[in-house]
């Protein structure tokens, strides 16, 4: 894992409240190779959030390191250098769509006309012709999604972590987006962390998942996802992808009853 | 796949034209919504009135008591330029104080959300300062400054910066912390969050308390004629009141009411050109 482009060694996290000290994460180490697409998949409560807080700088480890292009870069090194798209939107619903997708620029100090423009580009491709001018609340959730996506994009990191981004939407809405957010990969080129607690994403999208158990949050199984690219939505059903399936799904199961357990 | 396409693509192509129209459309409605609006309360004042006059009609009560509308509409037409200009004055009251409440307000509620020391070392004043009774500085203001245009603008002031300040810090305060860390997973400075997010969040509240200190700053100006002035609609009221003019009395009411509402509205109308992402939520919202 030499040539990783973002990766954790050994992280942990401790909260001490109300006098109570919970170990988000143990000792979780995980790796993204450049352009890679990997996915974390855990129960609810195994850490992904605060995993997901340190990579993008908002958070500091208590123990372990992140290195970023190979450097150790932890805490508010990390601002600013990693794509981070949270679970909800977070479009501002004072400004129109377009000024909203182009708020990574802007703050990057680009000419606000150039980064209309940038993103005018890109609009089709996300499929928000027309809508430029609106406002967030006049967009569907999908839509608002795809907004967040390109503002994301636009933001031009080379890393790009993803916290559920589908996780509210309808199934039918679900599985248009992640054939169209691989499509979008495909021809980018990202390298992104992609975190969800939904099986049949995780294997779909990824080219390696990382399964999570909770208190503490840590790495219960790495599974190549062998399925060769591009993939249409149809491998879900194949013989190696429930195989796939039932292994992660099994590994799910043990790490929620032990963690109940504990 | 099927659905893939309908999804990516019938946004591409119909959303400019479904755009338009959602324009039309919204527009009709926005129309056909503001007559509703505004029909019922016209007609219960046109009923208020009517009943009024048929009172005063019957009852024959003297007009230094309860003069009939009709006589009060006399009064506003023949004293139409009186009440005109001494509605500039005490108009131009209201705008100055009102402007240089609303400044200090809004500014003092970046500064106080800025700094902790400095709002734990303020603020309390600032509630303080709510508890000295207005009718008491009012007089002292005029010791100060004499019958000019200075005490009343200072009065509409003190009176209108409150709830624009005590708006304004809670709207800062409020923020969606999440909206933040994402200003700051793109390393934007304190100022630029300040800028793109905290400000426009709190412009609905800002408002709110516009809209407040709007209509106390119309009690404010009155006030401030009260306690010693030459000129305004205030002092009108004062020099009908002791000349038992009734009539011009209430007349001078309707025409202080009248100005209250439009300044009212006036700040609403505002608050739709800056913030009309914030409007359009709202009606959603019903």
């Amino acid at each position: 894992m030499g040539s990783a482009k973002l990766e954790a060694r050994g992280l942990g996290k401790r909260f001490k409240t109300h006098g109570q000290v919970v170990d988000a994460l143990a000792g979780v180490d995980l790796a993204l190779g450049d352009r890679e697409f990997v996915s974390v998949i855990g129960p609810s409560g195994c850490g992904k959030s605060t995993l997901f807080n340190i990579f993008a700088g908002l958070e500091t480890p208590t123990s372990g390191d992140v290195l970023l292009d190979g450097k150790v870069t932890v805490g508010d090194d990390l601002l600013g250098k990693v794509g981070y798209m949270p679970q909800q939107d977070l479009l501002m619903p004072w400004r129109t769509i377009l000024d909203n997708t182009i708020l990574g620029l802007e703050v990057g100090g680009v000419a606000k006309k150039e980064a209309r423009q940038r993103a005018l580009d890109l609009f089709p491709l996300f499929g928000l012709s027309g809508f430029e001018k609106r406002y967030p609340d006049d967009l569907s959730g999908g839509m608002r999604q795809r907004a967040a996506l390109l503002r994301t994009f636009l933001a031009g990191r080379e890393v790009i972590l993803l916290d559920e981004p589908f996780g509210a939407l309808d199934s039918l809405t679900r599985a248009a987006m992640q054939q169209w957010l691989l499509g979008i990969w495909e021809e980018h080129r990202k390298t992104i962390l992609f975190v969800t607690h939904d099986v049949d994403e995780a294997l779909f999208l990824a080219d390696r998942v990382y399964a999570m158990s909770s208190r503490p949050g840590r790495v219960t199984q790495i599974l190549e996802v062998g399925i060769p690219r591009p993939r249409t939505y149809d491998v879900i059903t194949s013989e190696p992808f429930i195989e796939m399936k039932q292994v992660l799904l099994e590994k799910l199961r043990l790490a929620q009853s032990t963690g109940r357990a504990a | 796949m099927s659905g893939t396409d309908q999804e990516m693509v019938a946004p591409v192509t119909n959303g400019a034209a479904a755009a338009a129209a959602d324009d039309r459309r919204d527009t009709g409605r926005t129309i056909r919504r503001w007559i509703r609006t505004v029909t019922p309360p016209l007609l219960f004042a046109v009923l208020v009135i009517v009943l009024w006059e048929v009172f005063v009609l019957i009852t024959a009560v003297s007009a230094l008591l309860l003069p009939a509308p009709s006589q009060i509409g006399i009064s506003l037409v023949e004293n139409a330029g009186l009440f005109a200009r001494n509605a500039v004055v005490t108009l131009s009251e209201i705008l100055i104080g009102f402007a240089l409440g609303a400044f200090v307000g809004i500014a003092l509620g970046i500064g106080l959300s800025y700094s902790r020391i400095f709002e734990r070392s303020v603020y309390p004043w600032l509630v303080a300062s709510q508890m000295v009774p207005i009718v008491a500085v009012a007089p002292i203001l005029v010791v100060w400054f004499g019958f000019t245009l200075v005490p009343k603008v200072l009065v509409v002031a003190l009176i209108s910066f409150f709830p624009v300040v005590v708006n304004t810090v809670d709207g800062l305060q409020s923020v969606d912390r999440k909206m933040i860390n994402l200003m700051r997973t793109l390393d934007a400075s304190q100022v630029k969050i300040m800028r793109t997010v905290r400000i426009p969040w709190a412009m609905p509240f800002v408002f709110s308390g516009l809209k407040i200190a709007m209509a106390l700053a119309v009690v404010g100006a009155v006030f401030g004629e009260w306690v010693g002035s030459n000129a305004g609609l205030g002092y009108l009221m004062l020099a009908f009141n002791n000349q038992l003019a009734t009539t011009d009395l209430f007349a001078a009411v309707i025409v202080l009411s009248a100005m209250g509402i439009a300044l009212f509205f006036l700040v609403g109308g505002v608050e739709r050109l800056v913030i009309p992402w914030h409007h359009d939520k709202r009606q959603a919202g019903r």
